[in-house]
């Protein structure tokens, strides 16, 4: 029944619901917009569904209905509709029944409220009569009490003075009975009571009671500093005794201040001894030391914190001076193993001393103290490198090389010794300083990075200044060699040789050795923007630099040969030379040259190929350019009188080798020999091309150059261009000649031979002496 | 643009025509005739041209034109153990005829050692001429009614062999050579000498040129194969250097209208234009800087330079002579043009940026 009941409850819900929300709906309706039931056309064309709205039209339901169904369905929806028009009714009549007893019950409610409230009425009035009565009565008795008040009020203050007095006068009496049973605390705490009065009435009436209590409680606070001074007192006792102290008004800083520096001086001495001996004992005693006085003044001085702290920095202070002091020792380098030890035994000690006194800031200057340390340990160890290489490099250039030459192979020795400096020694540091990072001291680990850093940039900055060093003593070799006379064999070119070798040495094994260990171990760091050790930057300064001195070397070197050339071409008068019966004298110094800086190349640099075409066309400038532009242009020649012996040249040119001369030096024997001399010949060349030479004098030419032709094609790389060059001489000082007549071949093979048989000989007996 | 002649090592621009380009080229031939040759760039063609052919009686070894008379020039020559320099006037060509010979104005003689050049002076039509031999420096007087010159002086240079000199445009009291290894000036009022460059070059000195605009500006090649830029009152170091050449540069020239073109030629057979920004007055490094002075390599000869000349009338164009007698005529890259020309207006361009557009 009541399921029956709630159900019903719940349709006519539904049902009210569904009325009110049509209603909206409808009135939502003249809203176009409005999406949802779709404006009134939308309506007329689900008419049939519309019944349980408002808009709902019987008519046009009806006639819908009567259109659309036939009649069993037309039959059915009446009974339908009949059921639910029935259903609706009771509904209704439930509703309408419920309502209604609601309200009777409502009204009588409101009915009997009304009785009761007309009957509080007069108890109200009753209650305010009596209450202004007894308000009446209170004051009443006020008035006559007044009078009185005042009197008593006079009588108790009086009462307390006179209590106040009697106490004061009794105060030396209690005072020394205090200091009698030793009771300082009950003592100081009746002189704190009385000392106010004391001291506004002390100069008149409490004269001699003042005295006499000062008297006391001086030997009061006699006593008690004894007491807190006395060591041997347990700590309570003279945290007391200071307490009391502070309380009578005793500058406690000025003990404080006693305490505190007896104590760090004791500190301090056993702080320098235990650097001195260096014995982990002394150190120990010394924390504990340390350890005892800070517990100690701080259960005696509670408030005196700050004052501890002070101490504790100043004495910090002193103790990280002695560390630095151990750190870095004036003499001699620290090894890394070394350094770490000292670093864990610091690490420990302040750990503990920390632990003690959180505030003084142990560690921050602990790591300061350390970071200073490796920094300088750090680039202590560069500095020593850079001394090495840079020292190694001096006794090479240095004129103790005297002693050098007396030795095989100077330069190859120092080379090898240069080179293994560099990179064994940067190897070392760097082992040395990973150790450091190993074993990570516990301070390291809070600046990893910039550890890191610094070792990076102390790479970058060796690298850098060897760089600078370099270059700086090339130039220094390079003036030496203009400024004073250049002697033959001068150690400069052969120095600036080992140079540029060295720097091609550290490009292309030096530096990515080191990387590779520094990437094992120093990864991350990089605190700036780009990391500190840039290994590309560096290579590219050192392929520079090694370029440079390449080119150095070989201007030098091709210049002593040129000079030599110019002397032997602008000497003679050509014009009125005689019959060349052998070849020149230079032409031995220049093989001798030549031979010398074979020595110094063959020692520095690697061989390399040997007789090669040289086809690096981008870089080097011809000789001779394409045939077709040839060809062309010799179409435009206006003027071709006599100038057979010309077309003649151009043609025996065009059927010749095409010959690079100046290509790019690459850092070998056969490449940098081979251009010192194609640029020597080239001057050659170039010098003939100034004179004008008789017969004898072109012969001479041609003599010398066929002496010097085979010699030299040993010693470089391309036979075709020593040919080609010795070739142009001859051809220039054809050229340049008013009687080209050429030598017989067989003369001048003659000729050739018997110098070549006489040097060899000469060469011989040289080597046997 | 290639003309072949005798083998040639001196090529001049005739100065004193603004009309035309023109320069004059003398051959280098022990057995054969010599030649002065007048080339001309066709108004039409572009390319240039014979435009007249004068014998010459020994081989030239310098030559200059003369800055206010177009027919006039002054030739160095040598041949086989005789020397001397000479004034000539290129005589009116007669039609037919296909060698004319060249009048002689006067000779300079007196020189004891091969003359290396002649100078003329550099402002202005005056008589005064300059002839450079290894050891001395002459002044002569040149008198137009015919009469032989007359020397106004000499200098010694000592020890060092003297390769060429170059008359200043600024002051005509000085005249700079190149005296060995160094670079001497010397005051013609009291020849003496004025400042000196000690050690500009690790070689012979062989060419210089004073910058058109800077009076105490002057370039420099040597055997050393650099270009070298200096400063005479700061002789210390240079104010710039240049890589030069592979081997020797043997002739180095300031365009005379553009200050910052500087051509040089060498034994490697290439002529090489380069970019020197001049130095920035006040601001010091707003110039704009370019990581790469050489702007244009010249390959187009195939045996040593040893002449080049910018044309007095168009500022972009120059010839190079080598040594076979190719001359060959370049023209300053229109990117390079645009940049100078805009220098004039805007001071502080880059480069480069010109160079991307």
């Amino acid at each position: 029944m009541a399921e029956d009941l709630d159900e019903k409850a719940r349709r006519v819900r539904e049902l009210l619901s569904s009325f009110y929300k049509s209603d909206e709906s409808d009135s939502g309706d003249f809203d176009l917009d409005a999406p949802g039931d779709g404006g009134v056309s939308a309506r007329r064309r689900d008419t049939l569904l519309q019944i349980n709205t408002k808009g709902f039209e019987p008519e046009r339901y009806m006639a819908s209905l009567v259109r659309k169904t036939n009649l069993p369905t037309l039959l059915k929806k009446h009974v339908e509709v009949a059921a639910e028009i029935k259903n609706l009714d009771s509904d209704m009549q439930m509703l309408v029944y419920e309502n209604y007893n609601k309200f009777i019950s409502a009204t009588d409610t409101i009915k009997v409220m009304k009785d009761n409230v007309a009957g509080m009425e007069s108890n109200m009035q009753q209650l305010l009569e009596k209450v202004t009565a007894v308000r009446t009565k209170s004051d009443n008795i006020n008035a006559s009490l007044f009078e009185r008040r005042g009197r008593i009020e006079e009588l108790n203050g009086t009462r307390s003075l006179l209590r106040k007095v009697q106490f004061v006068f009794d105060l030396p009496k209690r005072l020394r009975k205090c200091l009698k049973e030793g009771d300082y605390a009950q003592a100081v705490k009746f002189y704190v009571g009385a000392s106010p009065v004391l001291e506004t009435y002390g100069s008149s009436s409490f004269r001699t009671c003042k005295q006499e209590s000062e008297e006391v409680i001086a030997t009061i606070s006699k006593r008690l500093q004894a007491k807190f001074l006395a060591d041997s007192e347990p700590l309570p006792g003279r945290a007391e005794a200071v307490a009391l102290l502070q309380q009578l008004k005793f500058p406690v800083d000025v003990l404080m201040d006693g305490f505190l520096t007896s104590n760090m001086k004791h500190l301090l001495e056993l702080q320098t001894l235990s650097h001195k001996s260096k014995s982990p004992d002394d150190a120990k005693k010394f924390i504990t030391e340390f350890t005892q006085t800070a517990t100690a003044f701080r259960s005696i001085f509670p408030t005196g914190e700050s004052r501890l702290n002070e101490a504790a920095k100043d004495l910090l202070d002193k103790y990280f001076a002695n560390v630095n002091v151990s750190l870095q020792p004036e003499a001699g380098s620290l090894s890394a193993a070394e350094l770490i030890s000292l670093l864990k035994s610091l690490s420990a000690d302040v750990a503990k001393m920390h632990e003690v006194m959180p505030e003084a800031g142990f560690i921050d200057g602990a790591i300061q103290a350390v970071e200073s340390a490796v920094k300088q340990h750090v680039n202590h160890k560069f500095k020593v490198l850079y001394a090495q290489v840079t020292g190694a490099l001096s006794d090479i250039h240095s004129p103790k090389q005297e002693q050098a030459k007396d030795q095989q192979k100077p330069l190859l020795l120092s080379l090898e010794n240069v080179q293994n400096l560099i990179v064994n020694g940067g190897l070392e540091v760097l082992k040395d300083l990973t150790q450091l990072l190993d074993d990570s001291v516990d301070f390291l680990v809070s600046w990893r990075d910039a550890y890191i850093d610094l070792v990076q940039g102390g790479f970058q900055e060796f690298f850098g200044s060897l760089v600078d060093h370099f270059i700086s003593l090339s130039l220094a070799s390079a003036t030496q060699g203009e400024g004073s006379d250049q002697r033959l064999g001068s150690p400069a070119p052969g120095f600036v040789l080992l140079l540029s070798r060295l720097s091609t040495f550290i490009e292309q094994e030096g530096v990515p050795r080191i990387t590779e260990a520094v990437g094992d171990s120093f990864i991350g760091g990089s605190l700036g923007d780009r990391p500190a050790f840039l290994p590309s930057e560096i290579c590219r300064a050192f392929r520079a630099a090694a370029e440079k001195f390449l080119r150095q070397f070989i201007d030098v070197r091709s210049r002593k040969l040129s000079i030599m050339i110019c002397k032997s071409i602008t000497t003679p008068n050509w014009l009125q030379y005689k019959e060349p019966r052998d070849v020149r004298m230079f032409a031995d110094l220049l093989l001798d040259e030549v031979k010398g800086m074979e020595g110094e190349v063959k020692q520095v640099l690697e061989p390399g190929k040997s007789h090669r075409r040289s086809d690096s066309a981008g870089s080097s400038s011809s000789t001779r350019s394409s045939n077709t532009t040839r060809g062309d242009s010799r179409s435009s020649r206006l003027n071709n009188r006599g100038k057979t012996h010309l077309l003649e040249r151009d043609v025996a040119k065009l059927f010749k080798q095409r010959v690079e001369i100046f290509t790019r030096p690459e850092l070998t024997q056969a490449s940098v020999i081979s251009m010192v001399v194609k640029i020597a010949l080239k001057s050659f060349q170039e010098y003939v091309r100034l004179e004008t030479f008789s017969r004898c004098g072109f012969q001479q030419i041609q003599l010398d150059t066929q002496y010097l032709r085979d010699p030299l094609r040993e010693v470089v790389d391309d036979d075709n261009v020593v040919d080609f060059l010795l070739d142009e001489v001859c051809a220039a000082a054809a050229e340049r000649c008013t009687d080209p007549t050429p030598l017989e071949q067989a003369v001048l093979d003659k000729i050739v031979h018997t110098k070549r048989e006489k040097r060899l000989d000469d060469e011989a007996t040289k080597v046997f002496i | 643009m290639i003309i072949f002649v005798l083998q040639a090592r001196c090529i001049a621009a005739v100065v004193a025509d603004t009309q035309r380009t023109r320069f004059l080229v003398g051959t280098l031939s022990l057995r054969e005739e010599n030649e002065i040759h007048l080339l001309q760039i066709g108004d039409k063609t572009g390319a240039l041209a014979f435009d007249g052919l004068y014998t010459h009686p020994s081989e030239i070894w310098g030559l200059s034109a003369c800055p206010f008379d177009v027919s006039i020039l002054s030739t160095v020559y040598a041949s086989a153990g005789e020397f001397g320099a000479a004034i000539w006037k290129l005589p009116e060509r007669a039609r037919g005829a296909a060698n004319t010979p060249l009048q002689k104005l006067a000779s300079l003689d007196g020189h004891t050692q091969r003359i290396k050049c002649t100078l003329w002076f550099p402002k202005g039509k005056h008589h005064q001429i300059v002839s450079i031999d290894a050891e001395n420096l002459y002044v002569w007087d040149l008198d137009p009614s015919g009469k032989p010159a007359k020397e106004l002086g000499r200098v010694s240079s000592g020890l060092q062999q003297m390769a060429g000199g170059c008359w200043s445009p600024h002051d005509v009291y000085i005249v700079a050579t190149a005296c060995g290894t160094s670079l001497k000036c010397w005051d013609l009022r009291t020849m003496k000498e004025a400042s000196t460059v000690d050690q500009a070059h690790a070689g012979q000195v062989r060419d210089l040129d004073y910058n058109p605009k800077r009076q105490h500006t002057i370039v420099t090649s040597g055997d050393d194969s650099k270009v070298r830029v200096w400063d005479l009152r700061m002789s210390g170091m240079p104010l710039s250097e240049l890589p030069g050449h592979a081997h020797w540069t043997l002739r180095v020239q300031y365009n005379r209208r553009y200050e910052e073109l500087i051509l040089s030629a060498g034994t490697d057979a290439m002529v090489n234009l380069w970019y020197v920004p001049p130095p920035a007055e006040g601001k010091s490094k707003s110039s704009p800087k370019i990581s790469d002075p050489l702007v244009r390599s010249h390959h187009e000869h195939e045996d040593s330079i040893y002449g080049i000349a910018w044309s007095a009338r168009d500022p972009w164009v120059f010839a190079s002579l080598s040594y076979d007698g190719n001359v060959s005529l370049s023209f300053v890259q229109s990117f390079l043009r645009n940049i100078l020309l805009s220098l004039r207006f805007t001071s502080t361009t880059s480069l480069k940026q010109f160079a991307k557009s």
